[in-house]
């Protein structure tokens, strides 16, 4: 027994042994392949939808693609999915950064990008040299040139650009164009006309919640506060920063918002509920009314719902009288927070450089936007057409899957993404037609621009902005549900002046001119 | 550690360093076997502790921990500045205080049930099945309680019998706490009576004989027997429980909370979490944290002080 016992052993040290001995000369080829001069390490998040069939973007044709045109190796590393916040940090923490870090530089390191560029984490661009392509789009687009530098007029990274404004509005309020129909009414334009439709779904299509959206998506969008001339959150009226919350025009949104509450319109679980219960009350007829974005709104809950004659429509954003146009609504930037940086540890930022400049060129963009030609896309009468590969994915990738393979037009990167990429990823009639109707408002006049606060203004507000925000969110919620009566709305205001909104409003209003005059 | 103490007592004229020499020469495989502990404590739990020092600095990461500026106390300032302040520290003790209160003897109850089930196999299922809960993921659990708890889910319903107000319990302000410590009793339970139940298991069953022959019926056998016995592990754990006073279960929360009951739900952590991983508010975050571990601390001290007043037990 004992020596059976010693020889088992003695086979199992052995077989641990060979392990180590085959993991060693495994690790010892890892090290030996040295970096040569072309090669650059590039940090980024991997999609979710490249993930389906990736681990590392390096192995997709795009990024092949990419190498081959360029002649360098390109080096990707990921950090896993979920934690890239928290790796960002560790590493701009810890030092020893790679070549390229692509992030939202300007959310997540503290200070903004400005901060990052003066403590020389990343390194400053000289536009002209460095990167042709870009000075080319930008000297093309002054509004967008503006964008792209400091306050200082330095140019720090190569940010993603959506290349169009059809690309910058992509949600909206959806309702259901079928009970619509069914009624005999017209899609809604007035605060009124909203009224009368919710009325109309709860008594004669039985919805329990006509109106199921999210306090953060009306936040988000300005939906409904629209109406009112203001935004639920920053916004610029004619050169002048003002927050929304803080105004007397608020209180008509409140008072219009209560009314619905309680009338049993609006869904009594709004402060609460979540992405997954508005998809699930669109989908199965308790609410007539919510708030989404085009693909992940309508075009999956037309496909996943199963009631005949299912059907969305993507309506304006909706005004006070008729005939106006809407002055608020969605709407994103042109050039977004996602930036490709070079760090201040890249020992070649001239080859650096040129990788991410290529998104930026006529060559570039068609790949980043369509991929390979004559593989995932043919050009028809001058039209850059994706072929089946995308559309009709034989391996049954969905289109963002697929196209997630062959480019990067889905998800973020250093490019300017055409509007002809979401033409066609945008393929049904109400898709097209939703995107119309939400692009229908001034929301440009009014949005807030990615300014740079000085580290004065940042530190004179860094508390006002947290407490502002939990009391207007808690209010808010208060007021519409009748929880707070609305004649107490004097008070808030007097609050939200205690908590200092005019501080606040007065640095962004700093920062604000300080753009304006780059 | 009865051990140590006898040999310090032995060799009590000898200096430390030699006491540990010698000590060392006579025990030295108990030293290898705690060596990976001490290096786990060392490495994992007090090297990081240098990092606390941002709280007492304006940190900038091209600078790091070091190099940035010092700002003395103002961090803490900021935060006991906050209009919010005194509603967050009121939010943290209530739901902590009341998760003592009624969860902690929640499990010892539950261990003396099963203490008294004369049927083992019934008893080893309902068991297994208690446990089960501890297993499923928090955020898991938290979609259960949103379920149940919004308009239409089973337990709203069974509420609304009584009362008959319209909304969702997550968005009524005085539903939070009751929710809270539910639902934690409901997946705690069954875990946490493991300990008393080990505990129940090494009272010498001669005291129940004898209590029996002095005529004690089942009741007051629990209440003289099997209480007292068990009495010194439900002093430490609860000395346990004291010292993560404000550590309320902060992904919980977040997980259940919304703007609307704020008044009720908002507590230091969840705060803490807003500031500093949505602003990047390193250092305010870091003192805001420190605090909180801070006066965990001191609790953790005043009970153990109290304890080994009021009764033998001690945790030192």
């Amino acid at each position: 027994m004992n020596t059976k016992f010693k020889k088992l052993v003695r086979a199992i040290s052995l077989v641990l042994c060979v392990a180590m001995l085959a993991a060693c000369g495994n690790g010892g080829k890892e090290v030996a392949k040295e970096k040569d001069a072309n090669t650059v390490t590039y940090w980024v998040s991997l999609s979710g939808n490249a993930m389906q069939t990736v681990t590392n973007l390096g192995e997709t044709p795009f990024a092949k693609k990419l190498m081959e045109d360029l002649g360098v190796t390109i080096e990707y590393q990921h950090p896993a999915q979920g934690q890239a916040a928290e790796k960002f940090n560790l590493m701009v923490a810890m030092g020893n950064l790679p070549d390229i870090i692509e992030y939202a530089w300007n959310n997540a390191y503290p200070g903004g990008v400005a901060k990052a560029l003066s403590s020389g984490i990343i390194q400053k661009l000289d536009l002209e040299k460095d990167a042709p392509n870009m000075a080319a789009y930008a000297k093309a687009n002054p509004e967008i040139d503006r964008m792209l530098k400091t306050d200082d007029g330095d140019y720090f990274g190569f940010p993603f650009i959506r290349g169009d404004e059809y690309l910058l509005t992509s949600a909206g309020p959806i309702v259901r164009a079928d009970w619509l129909k069914d009624l005999g009414l017209e899609e809604p334009e007035t605060i009124d006309e909203w009224t009368e439709m919710l009325r109309a779904f709860k008594e004669k299509k039985n919805a329990k919640s006509p109106l199921s959206v999210s306090a953060a998506n009306i936040e988000a969008f300005g939906l409904f506060v629209g109406a009112y001339g203001i935004a639920d959150n920053l916004y610029v009226d004619n050169g002048v920063v003002k927050y929304g919350p803080a105004q007397d025009a608020y209180k008509g949104f409140l008072t219009q918002m209560n009314q619905w509450y309680s009338e049993g319109l609006l869904d009594a679980d709004f402060a609460s509920i979540d992405g997954a219960t508005v998809r699930s009350n669109i989908i199965n007829g308790v609410a007539g009314a919510t708030a989404g974005s085009c693909g992940s709104g309508i075009g999956r809950w037309i496909a996943a719902a199963t009631e005949e004659g299912y059907d969305l429509a993507g309506t304006k954003y909706p005004v006070l009288n008729k005939g106006d146009k809407a002055q608020f609504g969605h709407y994103s930037l042109p050039v977004t927070t996602t930036m490709a940086a070079i760090t201040r540890d890249c020992k070649n930022k001239e080859l650096c450089a040129k990788i991410l400049d290529y998104g930026y060129g006529e060559k570039g963009q068609m790949l980043f936007n369509f991929g390979i030609e004559g593989e995932s896309y043919n050009v028809v009468d001058g039209y850059p057409t994706y072929a089946e590969i995308i559309t009709k994915n034989p391996d049954g990738l969905s289109m963002a899957d697929a196209l997630a393979r062959y480019t990067v037009a889905y998800s973020e990167g250093a490019f300017v993404q055409d509007k002809r990429y979401m033409e066609q990823y945008a393929q049904l009639p109400q898709q097209k037609a939703a995107l119309t109707n939400w692009m229908d408002t001034d929301m440009k006049d009014h949005v807030m621009p990615t300014v740079n606060l000085s580290e004065e203004e940042r530190e004179s507000i860094a508390t006002a902005m947290e407490s502002i925000k939990t009391y207007k969110n808690e209010m808010e919620a208060k007021f519409i549900m009748g929880v707070e009566p609305l004649d107490k709305f004097e008070e808030f205001q007097a609050e939200l002046a205690k908590r200092g909104v005019e501080q606040y409003e007065k640095c962004y209003q700093a920062a604000y001119d300080r753009y304006m005059s780059r | 550690m009865l051990k140590l103490s006898n040999g310090a007592a032995a060799d009590d004229k000898l200096s430390f360093k030699n006491r540990l020499k010698s000590d060392i020469r006579r025990n030295y495989p108990l030293y290898i076997l705690i060596l990976p502990v001490l290096a786990y404590y060392l490495i994992f739990c007090y090297k990081p502790m240098y990092g606390a020092l941002i709280a007492f600095k304006e940190y900038r990461p091209d600078l790091g921990v070091f190099g940035s500026p010092w700002v003395g106390f103002y961090q803490f300032k900021r935060f006991f500045a906050n209009p919010d302040f005194v509603r967050i520290l009121r939010n943290t003790l209530t739901i902590s205080i009341s998760s003592i209160v009624f969860g902690f003897p929640a499990p010892i109850i539950l261990a003396l049930l099963f203490n008294e089930l004369k049927m083992p196999k019934f008893k080893s299922v309902a068991q297994t099945i208690s446990y089960l809960p501890h297993f499923i993921s928090l955020v898991v659990v938290c979609g259960l309680v949103k379920t149940f708890v919004s308009q239409g889910g089973i337990i709203y319903q069974l509420v609304t019998l009584i009362g008959d107000k319209k909304v969702g319990l997550l968005s009524r302000p005085e539903c939070f706490v009751p929710i809270y410590v539910l639902s934690d009793i409901w997946q705690q339970i069954g875990w946490s009576s493991i300990i008393y139940i080990a505990a129940l298991s090494a009272i010498d069953q001669e005291l129940y004989e004898a209590a029996r022959i002095d005529g004690a019926n089942k009741w007051k056998r629990v209440i003289h027997v099997t209480l007292p016995g068990i009495a010194p592990t439900i002093i430490i754990m609860f000395i346990l429980r004291m010292g993560s006073l404000l550590s309320v279960g902060y992904e919980k929360i977040i997980l259940l909370y919304n703007p609307l009951i704020y008044e009720t739900s908002d507590v230091i952590l969840s705060y803490n979490y807003r500031v500093g991983l949505e602003q990047q508010d390193w250092s305010y975050s870091s003192a805001v944290g420190l605090l909180n571990s801070a006066i965990n601390f001191l609790m953790i001290i005043v009970m153990n002080k109290l304890s080994a007043t009021f009764s033998d037990t001690s945790l030192w």
